[in-house]
């Protein structure tokens, strides 16, 4: 396999792992597989826990804001509500998920203009957001349904596959990245720039999911007949989100330009071949991750 | 000593990136429905009877849940809808030991198996559903109840003012939240 075809295939694995999650079920409306038992634990992070329990307060004061702008559609509890829903937006992106993950591993990967960094950010926040928009648009507006969620063995089957490749595509870059080395480690150079994958394809993949926070905005603002403002309160929730994003990116970024600048010599294998190999593993464990139900 | 600090801020970057990298290693989601429970405990005697449970689920929620439970939008859950998730959806909870944590006296959390479960529509747009968690098991002066989700899909919102106790006896307890233990810092603790 060509090395041009690799960001193709790391995308598509990405994609799919996004587009299958995208099925996330609701576990109160549809029954929850065994196989989804995971311990994560992490409430037990008293910095995570406090950060639910204030989107749960915001969720609240957003729901009830926008029905107080249902009835009196004055300026100023338009204003309210668009208010929390972008800090609603920021602290929605802070917590795990939305692709962080996959994003921060493409920033550290390689080096990277800041531009390209920022444009991912902003953009899968976007697509996240816009996913969810046209599914919800098309489905409660236009099909006067909301898609069921029956499909729950295409989503099985569809979840371990996408587990599974990205497993395999992050072990063939792991070998690939260290055969290369080992066989030519002056085209280092060379290497990184095949590995680039375009700003807009790496957004994709990451916001490609439908964000189901926005989901529920929309439903519920489309339920009292707002539509247009429904619209308007995604776009200023999904611009809360992409703020989170593009700070959390930027860290990111910088950390990788401060390793790069400090690392030399023969230290220099760290940026060069430490990092990429590393970005590879953490493909690797987020298919494994999504396996491991599979497996027992 | 370049060169050593050179290589503390290698590591010092390098450990960040690798933080960075695991921050959001992949945990299913963040909170997307929240929860707001109310519990009553019914007490005779030394006994604790049992322990019903109410969970409210948030208005954006709920107007989300009601286009699969209320189909022809007449208010009331839909029949096959009730009998769907009291047969297969609600009792596969039990994965998660349906986010119920109960203890007596300091002991071990105790296995949760609810019964009369039921799905309620108030004021037509709030989804709640109850059940009943029969105990009956002996206890002196303390009973804990916390709600959690370890994969934050659902976020549990509750304060002790959303807890009540039926004592035929006449028993009155005082409920306060525990913050010492940080991995639960907000379980309820009723003292009798």
């Amino acid at each position: 396999m060509s090395l041009k075809k690799r960001p193709v295939l790391a995308a598509a694995a990405v994609f799919l792992v996004l587009a299958a999650a995208s099925y996330a079920s609701n576990p109160f409306i549809v029954k929850a597989e065994e196989k989804d038992k995971r311990k994560t634990s992490v409430l037990q992070n008293d910095c995570l826990k406090k950060l639910v329990m204030l989107q749960a307060k915001l969720n609240r004061k957003v729901s009830a804001g926008i029905e107080d702008y249902r009835e009196r559609r004055g300026a100023g509890a338009l204003v309210v509500v668009l208010g929390m829903l972008f800090v609603y937006g920021f602290l929605h992106a802070l917590g795990p998920g939305h692709g962080k993950a996959v994003v921060s591993a493409w920033v550290v990967s390689s080096r990277k203009k800041y531009v390209s960094v920022a444009v991912v950010s902003v953009l899968s926040a976007g697509f996240h957001a816009l996913t969810a928009v046209l599914i919800v648009s098309v489905s409660y507006l236009v099909l006067r349904t909301l898609v069921s969620g029956e499909a729950e063995a295409v989503k099985s089957i569809l979840l371990g596959a996408a587990g599974l490749m990205l497993f395999l595509i992050g072990a063939y870059m792991l070998l690939k990245v260290c055969f290369f080395f080992r066989k030519n480690s002056s085209a280092v150079q060379d290497l990184r720039k095949k590995k680039e994958i375009h700003p807009v394809l790496v957004a994709l993949a990451v916001g490609i999911v439908p964000c189901p926070a926005s989901s529920v905005i929309l439903i519920f603002s489309y339920s009292f007949g707002l539509i247009a403002e429904g619209l308007l309160f995604v776009f200023v929730f999904a611009s809360g989100m992409a703020l989170t994003q593009i700070l959390i990116a930027s860290g990111a970024w910088q950390l990788r330009e401060k390793a790069e600048a400090v690392v030399f010599g023969k230290f220099r294998i760290v940026t060069e071949k430490i990092l990429p190999v590393f970005a590879s593993v953490v493909l690797m464990f987020a298919g494994f991750i999504i396996l491991l139900p599979y497996l027992y | 000593m370049k060169g050593t600090r050179m290589k503390r801020k290698e590591f010092k970057h390098l450990f960040l990136l690798c933080l960075l990298l695991f921050y959001a290693a992949p945990v299913p989601a963040h909170p997307h429905v929240f929860i707001t429970p109310e519990v009553r405990m019914i007490k005779e005697g030394d006994v604790l009877k049992e322990v019903k449970v109410r969970w409210v689920f948030d208005r954006m929620t709920s107007i989300s849940m009601l286009e699969y439970l209320d189909k022809n939008r007449d208010g009331l859950p839909d029949e096959n809808m009730v009998k769907k998730i009291s047969r297969e959806v609600f009792p596969a909870l039990s994965i998660y030991g349906y986010y119920t944590f109960i203890s007596i006296d300091g002991g071990e959390n105790m296995e949760i198996n609810p019964k009369n479960f039921i799905i309620k529509i108030e004021e037509g747009e709030t989804v709640i559903y109850e059940f009943e968690i029969p105990v009956g098991q002996k206890m002196n002066t303390k009973v804990s109840v916390y709600f959690e989700d370890e994969e934050i899909y659902t976020a549990f919102d509750f304060y002790p003012g959303n807890f009540y106790v039926t004592d035929e006896s006449g028993g009155k307890a005082e409920f306060g939240i525990n913050e010492k233990e940080s991995a639960h810092s907000n379980i309820v603790e009723a003292v009798f």
